[in-house]
C-alpha cells in the first residue's frame, strides 16, 4: 500500500503523542507543527495527503491556518479536519466556514480519528469506516 | 396349344404371381409389425428414461433447494462472524487506545523536573485525555492547607484554600482515595473527580476536576485508570519537580 503523509499539528505535546500512537500504526509518514504558522508552511513545503489541525494555538490558530491553507493554490485541496476541544454548533460551523473538511472532539476518540482518516484518504469503504 | 390351353396357362401363372405377391405382402407386413413393435418399445424405454430423467431432474432441485437454504445459513452465520469480528476489532482499537492514553500520560508526566511544565502537563492530561476544561491542583503547605498551586476554567471561589476534612474537596481527600463522579452532568454538585497526590500514605496535594466538556456526558473506565495514575504519578513527578526547585534546580533542566 502506498504511504500517505499526514501533517499532525497541536502545540500539545500529549496530543501530539496520543496521534503518532493512533496513526503511527498505519501506512503514514507523519510530520508534525507545533502552531499554525508552522502548520502552513510545513504543509506548502511537505504537501501533506491529510493535515490534522487543533484549534487553538500560539502565534496562529487553527481557523486562520486552515484558511490560509485553502488560500493557496498548491495546497487547497489537501483534506483538513480540525481537533478541537469545543463540540458546540457554533465552533464546528467556524470550522466548515473556515475550509475545514471534518473535525473531531477531545478527547481524541481512536476509533473515530482512524474512520475519518481512511475515509479521507480512500482507503476504505464507508461500511468499515461506519 | 389350343386357346383353353393357353387361357389356363395364364390363369395358373396369374395364380402362382398372386400367391407369391400375397406371400411378400405378408412378409412386409410380418417386418413392418417387427418395427412397430420394436419402436414401440422404443418408445416405452425413452418414456421410462424421460420419467426417470424428471424423478432425477426433481431430486436434483430438491438438494440444490436445500443446498441453497444452507448456503444462505452459512451467509448468514459468515455476516454474523464478520460482524463480531469488526466489534472485536473496534474493542482492541477502542483497548489500544486506552494503553495509549496511559502511556502517553505517564510519560509526559515524567519529561521534565520543571514544577511549572509539570503542572502544565497535569491541566493536559486533563483537557485532553479526560475532557474537562475546568481544573484545579492544589498542593499542602507547610501548615497542612491545600492551597492552588495551578489551575484552569474555574472561578476565585474554587480557588480557596482548605485543610483535610473541610468543605467538599477537603471531605473527599479526607479518604485518601480517588473519588469519581461517573454521570457528573446528572449530579447537584458539578464536581467530576477528586484525585489524591500522595506520596506513600501522605496526601500532598490533590487534583480537582470539576465540569466535562459539554460532549462528554460521562467518565468512561479509561478515564477512572487515568486517574489512578495521576494519582501515583502526577504526585511523584511534582514532588521531584519541586525538590528540583527548591535545590536550586541542580541538573539542566529536561523539558
Amino acid at each position: 500500500m502506498e504511504r500517505k503523509k499526514i501533517l499532525l499539528v497541536d502545540d500539545s505535546n500529549t496530543i501530539l503523542m496520543m496521534e503518532k500512537f493512533i496513526l503511527g500504526n498505519g501506512p503514514y509518514d507523519l510530520i508534525t507543527a507545533g502552531n499554525g504558522e508552522e502548520a502552513v508552511k510545513k504543509a506548502a513545503e511537505q504537501n501533506p495527503d491529510l493535515i490534522l489541525l487543533d484549534v487553538i494555538m500560539p502565534k496562529m490558530g487553527g481557523f486562520e491556518a486552515c484558511r490560509l491553507i485553502r488560500n493557496d493554490e498548491g495546497t487547497r485541496n489537501i483534506p483538513i479536519i480540525m481537533v478541537t476541544t469545543r463540540g458546540e454548533a457554533a465552533n464546528v460551523e467556524a470550522g466548515w466556514a473556515n475550509g475545514c473538511t471534518d473535525y473531531v472532539t477531545k478527547p481524541i476518540n481512536s476509533v473515530e480519528l482512524l474512520a475519518k482518516v481512511r475515509n479521507l484518504l480512500g482507503e476504505v469503504p464507508t461500511e468499515v469506516a461506519r | 396349344m389350343s386357346a383353353e390351353e393357353k387361357g389356363r396357362s395364364y390363369i395358373e401363372e396369374a395364380r402362382l404371381e398372386l400367391n407369391q405377391y400375397a406371400q411378400n405382402l405378408l412378409r412386409e407386413n410380418e417386418k413392418l409389425r417387427a418395427a412397430a413393435a420394436a419402436l414401440e418399445s422404443d418408445k416405452r424405454q425413452l418414456e421410462l428414461r424421460a420419467i426417470d430423467q424428471a424423478a432425477h431432474a426433481l431430486q436434483e432441485r430438491d438438494q440444490a433447494v436445500v443446498e441453497l437454504g444452507r448456503l444462505r445459513m452459512r451467509f448468514a452465520a459468515t455476516e454474523q462472524e464478520n460482524y463480531q469480528y469488526l466489534e472485536q476489532y473496534h474493542q482492541i482499537e477502542q483497548h489500544s487506545s486506552n494503553l495509549s492514553n496511559l502511556y502517553v500520560a505517564s510519560y509526559q508526566l515524567h519529561t521534565s523536573v520543571d514544577r511549572q511544565v509539570v503542572l502544565n502537563t497535569i491541566q493536559e492530561i486533563v483537557i485532553n485525555l479526560i475532557g474537562s476544561e475546568e481544573v484545579a491542583i492544589f498542593e499542602v503547605d507547610e501548615y497542612d492547607r491545600f492551597q492552588l498551586a495551578s489551575s484552569f476554567g474555574i472561578d476565585d471561589q474554587r480557588r480557596q484554600s482548605f485543610t483535610i476534612g473541610e468543605g467538599p474537596i477537603g471531605q473527599m481527600l479526607a479518604s485518601g482515595e480517588v473519588y469519581a463522579e461517573n454521570f457528573p452532568m446528572a449530579a447537584r454538585d458539578p464536581m467530576t473527580a477528586c484525585v489524591p497526590l500522595k506520596i506513600g500514605s501522605v496526601v500532598m496535594g490533590a487534583i480537582v476536576v470539576f465540569r466535562l466538556l459539554p460532549h462528554k456526558p460521562a467518565l468512561e473506565r479509561v478515564d477512572h485508570e487515568l486517574f489512578e495514575l495521576l494519582a501515583v504519578h502526577a504526585s511523584t513527578a511534582l514532588y521531584c519537580a519541586t525538590l528540583h526547585a527548591k535545590a536550586g534546580r541542580p541538573m539542566a533542566v529536561v523539558s
